[in-house]
């Protein structure tokens, strides 16, 4: 337990490898869970040897001498949060899939592992080079996931998935190259990322460089315009890949901009922080107008995550501390709480193989329990007070409302039509007439009933008893100097 | 310290052993009745002795003034080009006796590889000319052996622009030879330094080069290599991407390190552009993988001039190291596809991952890798170089090949999309021969290895070059 990063990053690896050598596939199931169980323990533990302040459990190696890129990885609380989130979500959503997957069942969870190493690396990572490494490698698990155990429409999704990311990112690894070459002009050989802290860019190519980052992670977050690959990524990837991209993957772009365009260009990023503050808020209108419409749940829900990112855009580039603390806060709820719709919806898909809503309609009745967790995500996802949501959404709201006044009371405009999109949904799924071909489709089972507990549990212990995990982000904000008061 | 003498053996012996191999096989294929395995079998003995006597002479450096350098680099590369060579024959082996029925084949492999391995030492300009040559008439003679009219067509094709190509060199040449009154590539370097402002040399090396990249395959000299490639047999394509392309890189950069003036640089700078650009727009429109993955080729071979823009151009051969490993990796899958389907387009090898998973992944390496995408040993050279590229100053022309790398994704996946996301269309096995596969797993994991432990072969390219 000396070094529980590097652990965390091999154990879903080596254990993928060693899948094509297993015969029993039910063996391969409990072995993926229990590896994905086995890092979320290393997670919960590394949380409670947490010292604050400093980056934790940090491990240095060698790696590429000639440009002295080295195996860096280490923690401070807002990594450590999110690989917790990550380790919480995969742990779910490969306990979520063990009956919805039937063809291939051994790659199916090789490539999910995987998946998880590599996005638990691009959070761990305190090396640029390593960091691209890991936000790259990322996008070849999940090509495979979504183009083979995806929906009908799955390769034109994927297609586009990998074909924006990776376009984005190439732009954003020449501005590394930049970003690398300044600082070595300065005399600092080194890819750290706090030695990019200290680039002295200027001029044309400070601005490409800027651009380039803020691309690369607006189209992972992602902002208005480049938001066109995620409702068809949500919609044809399998569930778990669905709740893993809600979960996780959308907040590796605000990540990216707490870890690298604001402390490497803060000057930048305060000027353009209004107008990234406007394009978040006319993300929320314009995404929750487009759930409004949608006749399929999962593109729904796909939309109320576009809306949802909005908000925290606007939480993070308002520079308040307490509004980047709801935004963090709202990133982790937000993966609980799209994660457990996904969930839900995964989990009626498996029952009645359709995602119309109109198809649906009068099951609360024969599914009580599917009914009322679904009420429960969908009351934490529109942010009603007692559920995680609210504390997230009320303490941006607070935040923002100092720096834009009028942008925030447009984006709570924005959620009170989460409201009516979120219910009008429901009410068409679960209330009315009842239809003949639902009127015998199960209830909840023991494994669907562990998982949507867990999810149930933290939406109303955060919503609850949010103070503790204000403590920790606060933790991080204390520590983070690039937020104006 | 070893004698000069010894040193200079050590070429001599790598070479004539070769020269020995290539007329001990022609008359061995004469004297066993014309039986092709015993042949090939013994072409793969000789070439890994050969392999063994390149590898051993590793050790020893020295500086020979007949026009040939053996430093530790050079002989390294010299493995490993034999090395290539071996994979090559072995992959292509089984699939031959069927297409070309000759041993007169593994004669004229021989002898291109001998002028590879000359080719990779030299340091004279007569002797790149030379090498070139014979590799050259060694692959007319190859991509012809078949006798099947395509090939034929594509080997004459290949031997009229070749002669261009040879006549732009020798006028190059002869310019040189009349202004710096020799041939060695460190007398043109003098004479540079003493005459900086002489436009006739750049003049006259421009047309040197042009010959050379025209061998390179660089736009706007591109276009024959899509004839002759796709006329040629792809076993033939797997020596042709592998070590030819090497070693005519090699010569690329010996001009490059003794002599780049601006004006070269700039007529670079054209070429690559439209070698990053033009082919991997042109990609987008082709259905046969086959031509696509020449496509491919011809822009990685941009990339890898990309990286002779900067001032330190070790990353080139980095480059060149990954790329001809891959390549002779693809072309080897694409023959095995080729044994199995008619036509190979996309939309014949429907759910090849379902018949074959090791080959499917195997060629998802190759793809994710030439598209750049780490942990993979193609993204670590694309970093590499356009690194190289950015230091020199050159800031553009990075962005634009990572905008044409990005461009370039798009047919790689959607090569990906049939064999992985498809059923197949029929329940029949697929044929293939052992060898062949064999070695598209070894150059897969090679590929996989060669990035993420790229460290120690950065630092033997930098210490020994």
């Amino acid at each position: 337990m000396n070094q529980p990063i590097s652990l965390m990053l091999l154990i879903p690896l080596i254990t993928a490898i060693l899948f094509p050598f297993i015969k029993n596939e039910k063996f391969v199931k409990y072995l993926s869970f229990s590896v994905s169980v086995a890092n979320l323990i290393i997670s919960v533990l590394m949380l409670s040897d947490f010292q604050y302040g400093i980056i934790n459990f940090e491990e240095k190696f060698l790696w590429i001498s000639y440009f002295n890129i080295h195996y860096h990885v280490g923690v401070d609380m807002l990594s450590l949060l999110m690989v917790l989130l990550t380790n919480l979500t995969v742990s779910v959503s490969v306990l979520s899939s063990f009956n919805c997957i039937k063809k291939d069942i051994k790659k199916y969870y090789a490539w999910l592992l995987v998946l998880s190493s590599s996005i638990i690396g691009v959070f761990v990572s305190l090396d640029a080079f390593l960091f691209y490494l890991f936000w790259e490698a990322m996008l070849i698990p999940m090509y495979f996931l979504i183009g083979i155990w995806g929906g009908e429409n799955r390769i034109y999704a994927t297609v586009k998935f990998f074909i924006y990311t990776m376009g984005a990112s190439l732009i954003m690894l020449v501005g590394i190259i930049f970003t690398y070459i300044n600082l070595k002009n300065n005399g600092i050989n080194s890819f750290e990322i706090l030695d990019f802290y200290k680039n002295t860019l200027m001029g044309k190519t400070q601005i490409f460089v800027f651009i380039s980052f803020l691309i690369a992670f607006a189209v992972k977050i992602p902002i208005f315009p480049f938001h066109t690959w995620l409702p068809d990524a949500h919609v044809e990837a399998p569930t778990a890949a669905s709740v893993i991209l809600a979960g996780v993957l959308l907040k590796m772009g605000v990540y990216g901009y707490l870890r690298f365009m604001i402390p490497m260009f803060p000057n930048l990023s305060y000027a353009i922080a209004p107008y990234m503050a406007a394009v978040g808020v006319f993300g929320v209108i314009y995404a929750s107008l487009m759930a409004w419409v949608q006749k399929d749940i999962k593109k729904l829900v796909a939309y109320s995550s576009v809306a949802h990112m909005g908000l925290i855009v606007l939480g993070i580039f308002s520079f308040e501390p307490k509004a980047v603390n709801g935004a963090i806060l709202q990133m982790i709820n937000h993966g609980i709480s799209t994660g457990g719709l996904f969930l839900m919806i995964g989990i009626l898909y498996e029952r009645t193989h359709t995602r119309i809503m109109e198809n649906y309609g009068g099951i609360f009745k024969t599914v009580p329990f599917i009914s009322s967790f679904f009420m429960i995500v969908t009351l934490s996802s529109i942010a009603v007070p007692s559920t995680n949501g609210f504390i997230g959404e009320i303490t941006i709201l607070l935040g923002s409302f100092k720096k834009y006044p009028i942008l925030t009371i447009i984006s709570v405009s924005g959620v009170i039509l989460g409201a009516v999109y979120m219910l009008g949904a429901y009410e068409k799924m679960f209330f009315g007439e009842i239809k003949k071909e639902n009127s015998n489709i199960p209830d909840l089972n023991n494994r669907e009933w562990i998982y949507m507990s867990v999810i149930a549990l933290l939406i109303f212990a955060i919503g609850l008893f949010p103070n503790p995990l204000i403590k920790l982000i606060d933790d991080f904000i204390r520590t983070y100097p690039f937020i104006r008061s | 310290m070893l004698p000069k003498t010894f040193i200079y053996y050590n070429l001599f012996a790598t070479v004539s052993f070769l020269t020995f191999s290539a007329i001990f096989v022609l008359f061995y294929w004469m004297f066993s009745k014309k039986n092709y395995d015993k042949t090939a079998n013994i072409v793969l003995v000789l070439l890994s002795f050969a392999l063994a006597l390149s590898f051993s002479h590793s050790m020893f450096y020295g500086d020979v003034s007949s026009g040939y350098s053996s430093t530790i680099f050079n002989n390294l590369l010299t493995a490993f080009s034999v090395s290539l060579a071996l994979i090559s024959v072995i992959s292509s082996k089984d699939m031959m006796r069927e297409k070309i029925k000759y041993g007169e084949y593994y004669f004229l492999l021989f002898t291109s590889l001998i002028g590879s391995v000359l080719l990779i030492n030299t340091q004279n300009l007569l002797n790149i000319f030379i090498s070139i040559e014979l590799i050259s008439m060694s692959l007319y003679g190859i991509i012809g052996l078949t006798k099947q009219n395509e090939n034929i067509e594509s080997s004459l094709k290949y031997f009229i622009l070749g002669s261009f190509a040879s006549v732009f060199m020798i006028i190059g040449l002869f310019f040189i030879y009349i202004q710096t009154e020799s041939v060695n590539l460190s007398a043109i370097t003098k004479f540079y330094h003493l005459n900086p402002n002489s436009d006739l040399i750049n003049i006259s090396l421009m047309f040197f080069l042009a010959g050379v990249l025209f061998k390179l395959a660089i736009v706007p000299a591109h276009s024959w290599s899509l004839d002759v490639y796709c006329g040629a047999e792809t076993n033939v394509v797997i020596l042709m991407v592998g070590f030819v392309k090497l070693s005519v890189i090699t010569a690329v950069y010996k001009i490059f390190s003794s002599y780049s003036s601006f004006a070269i640089s700039k007529a670079f700078y054209v070429f690559i552009i439209m070698t990053a650009v033009i082919p991997n727009l042109s990609a987008l429109f082709t259905q046969n993988i086959k031509k696509i993955m020449i496509y491919s080729s011809i822009s990685h071979a941009g990339y890898i001039t990309l990286s002779f823009m900067g001032p330190e151009k070790w990353q080139a051969y980095f480059y060149a190291l990954v790329y001809s490993i891959s390549a002779v990796g693809i072309f080897s899958a694409v023959s095995f596809l080729e044994k199995n389907y008619k036509n190979i387009e996309y939309s014949n090898i429907k759910g090849l991952y379902h018949k074959n998973p090791g080959v499917a992944l195997s060629l998802s390496v190759f793809l994710f890798s030439f598209a750049g995408v780490p942990p993979l040993s193609g993204f670590f050279a694309k970093f590499y170089s356009f690194y190289n590229a950015a230091i020199g100053g050159y800031k553009d022309l990075v962005l634009i090949s990572a905008l044409a790398s990005a461009i370039s994704l798009y047919y790689y996946l959607k090569i990906l999309i049939p064999i992985f996301f498809s059923k197949p269309e029929e329940e029949t096995t697929l044929e293939f021969s052992r060898n062949n596969i064999a070695i598209i797993y070894f150059t897969a994991i090679i590929t996989v290895l060669m990035g993420i432990f790229s460290n120690p072969i950065i630092e033997l390219i930098k210490k020994t070059i």
